[in-house]
């Protein structure tokens, strides 16, 4: 079953508009050019869209990196 | 002061925040809109609705979450208010905080379609400093103006702040700089500008009618320095 982290790679890709971007779970605003408050809003709708699921602003809001993104995703599509 | 306390808002305080929030958003000019109206392209009933969903959306850490807010009442009935919290990085800074939250109160389209308008007011708007006491939306009801109420709110909120494990250095204020009475309040509490903060654009000017934004700050005394400042002179 591919992985939630290989899943999330062409939705960062879409949404930074940059085909070579690679995203590990370390990775965070700091580390990806662009990751502003729109590209924020525009990559939770599009994970959202991707995995079926939809995060409570709650859930959204200790997320720091995309480590914590991939852990939130896994609990989601457990729950 | 007395007769006035200053406490954290709780959600009875929702329809006096609504109008402060309003008020102290409001723009200059012909228009005389609140910001978040222009900004977002939304009726007088929106933007109240945007406000209202947003203070009780359990969310911290930012201008619109209800815990921000510090209230001053007098006789029970809530008459200034403030928004104060720290500045955090990344996907956690106020801003991307506010943006997810509007961005599900109004719709992911109309959202989308605003984006050029939220690009110029982010790209107008002083950046915050990380680890910073930011304040803002400061408000209070006009019969009571000119009494301390404003050095009140930053006072209480600096004393809240400064038994954090790692208190913050400074406090930090933006707003426009069409609002005058207020930078000149803040001046006389000890906030000077921070020279070469504000960058204003053709387009935010063409958008809300205004030069733009100033930001101010204040030096944080350790509660050490304090109390040597009140110690009598030997």
């Amino acid at each position: 079953m591919e992985s939630i982290l290989s899943r999330l790679q062409p939705v960062f890709r879409e949404v930074f508009e940059d085909e070579s971007l690679t995203v590990d779970r370390g990775s965070d605003a700091s580390s990806v050019d662009g990751w502003d408050s729109l590209a924020h809003v525009n990559l939770v709708a599009s994970v959202e869209e991707e995995f079926g699921v939809r995060f409570a602003l709650g859930e959204l809001e200790d997320l720091q990196c995309v480590g914590d993104m991939v852990d939130l995703i896994e609990r989601k599509l457990k729950a | 002061m007395s007769g006035f306390d200053v406490r954290t808002a709780q959600l009875d305080d929702i329809p006096f925040l609504v109008e402060a929030i309003r008020e102290s958003e409001r723009l200059s000019g012909d228009s005389n809109e609140c910001m978040y109206r222009r900004i977002y392209g939304l009726t007088e009933t929106e933007v109240t609705k945007l406000i209202v969903e947003t203070l009780s959306s359990e969310t911290e850490g930012h201008q619109l979450s209800l815990g921000s807010f510090l209230v001053v009442s007098h006789d029970y009935a809530p008459v200034g208010c403030c928004a104060h919290w720290i500045e955090q990085a990344g996907v956690r800074a106020s801003g991307t905080r506010l943006a997810m939250i509007i961005s599900r109160s109004i719709g992911l389209s109309r959202w989308r379609a605003r984006a050029a308008a939220v690009r110029t007011l982010s790209a107008s708007a002083p950046p915050r400093s990380v680890g910073a006491l930011q304040l803002e939306s400061f408000f209070v009801t006009p019969e009571f103006r000119g009494r301390g109420i404003v050095r009140k709110l930053v006072e209480a909120a600096i004393t809240s702040v400064e038994r954090l494990e790692s208190p913050p250095s400074f406090a930090e204020i933006s707003l426009l700089v069409e609002n005058e009475p207020a930078t000149r309040a803040y001046y006389k509490i000890g906030f000077e500008p921070v020279i070469g903060a504000s960058m204003a654009s053709e387009q935010f000017a063409e958008l809300t009618g205004s030069g733009g934004f100033i930001q101010l700050r204040r030096s944080l005394a350790s509660p050490t320095d304090q109390r040597r400042k009140l110690a009598p002179n030997t």
